[in-house]
């Protein structure tokens, strides 16, 4: 009987240490969403970013097809010139390409609130080239690096690599 | 005489307890209320890094060219156009030009000579750097162009969840792309 009496602020301060810690949980459980949804639209800035340096590629290449194809070409290890091109080893000459790369980039965007974001193509390699019909492809890999700066969260920069493949056709060839 | 000093002690310890209760739960049911408000605010946000990735992809991917109009483009709506959600995003932005036609890009050509059977070897032609509007003016010309081939668009997105009176200034997410005119630059 004497030991059972005396057992209420025991019982009250279990509660309460409980209820405590299952409130700190939340908050802990809150601040870890609000990070994660801070890097969800981080992640999303800087992927846009690249997506926009993919674009700049692209629409290089849809400009100038023939340029682009000289460049896989030889960089690939066969003569853009030859028709009738021998199989290649894979390692060419890659100062075509590096020409053809080197302004595809923007570090200033003229956008309110998008101060220090950029983008840039950082490699087209030539993954394969061979004749169809009677037209020549290269297969190639744009790669392209975008970034952004977020404030909030002591997040910073962050940098998103994007990779697409296209092939790139010589016409009327043979 | 004992009995009753058991007793006593007893009433004067559960009212200790209800004292102890009282003051430790206040601050407990304000931060769970307070909480659950975040909580929806969270669910919210996620929902807008959603629909604003969305978007964005159709712009970059899905929408015509030709719709893709410049200057100032704005609209607004619920999640998954269902007003019951009760989640609603606002969104203003701009488009413009990323790469006027003059403007000159790196070009450059293998210079001619005799095909080489294996790596090419020969020269490349330091061509002066040409704008797009020299390399395919036919191209640059059309209607649907309207003397831009590469546009940047930028948006800025603002959202509200159950509950919430009006947009809120501070919580709201910029997000810029570029697209380029692609499929239809062979037509």
């Amino acid at each position: 009987m004497k030991t059972r009496l005396g057992m209420a602020i025991p019982i009250v301060l279990t509660f309460v240490v409980v209820i405590m810690v299952f409130g700190f949980s939340i908050v802990q459980l809150r601040t870890e969403s609000k990070r994660l949804n801070l890097l969800t639209f981080h992640y999303l800035k800087a992927n846009m970013m690249a997506q926009a340096g993919i674009q700049h590629a692209m629409m290089k290449i849809r400009l100038c097809p023939d340029e682009a194809f000289e460049a896989a070409a030889r960089q690939y290890g066969i003569c853009p010139l030859n028709d009738n091109p021998p199989s290649a080893s894979g390692s060419g000459n890659k100062d075509l390409m590096n020409i053809f790369i080197s302004d595809m980039n923007c570090s200033n965007l003229n956008i309110s609130g998008a101060e220090g974001w950029g983008y840039e193509v950082k490699n087209i390699e030539t993954k394969a080239a061979f004749r169809k019909q009677n037209r020549l492809v290269t297969v190639v890999e744009i790669t392209a690096e975008g970034w952004a700066v977020e404030g909030r969260g002591n997040l910073q920069k962050r940098t998103e690599t994007v990779k697409k493949t296209i092939s790139i056709f010589k016409n009327n060839t043979g | 005489m004992p009995q009753r000093m058991i007793h006593g002690t007893s009433l004067v310890e559960i009212m200790l307890a209800i004292l102890i209760l009282g003051i430790a739960m206040l601050p407990i049911i304000n931060l769970l209320s307070r909480t659950t408000g975040m909580s929806r605010q969270e669910r919210t946000e996620a929902a807008a890094s959603s629909y604003a990735g969305k978007l964005m992809n159709q712009f970059l991917n899905e929408y015509k060219w030709t719709n893709i109009t410049d200057g100032f483009i704005s609209g607004d709506g619920p999640l998954d156009d269902d007003p019951k959600s009760g989640i609603w995003f606002k969104w203003t932005g701009v488009v413009k030009d990323a790469w006027p036609i003059t403007q000159d890009m790196a070009v450059n050509r293998t210079q001619y000579h005799t095909p080489c059977a294996g790596a090419c070897s020969g020269a490349i032609e330091p061509l002066p750097k040409r704008s797009p509007k020299t390399i395919n003016p036919t191209f640059c010309s059309r209607v649907d162009v309207k003397d831009i081939i590469f546009k940047t668009i930028a948006i800025t997105f603002q959202w509200k969840g159950p509950g919430d009176k009006d947009y809120d200034e501070v919580r709201q997410m910029v997000l810029v792309v570029r697209r380029a005119m692609l499929d239809e630059a062979n037509k």
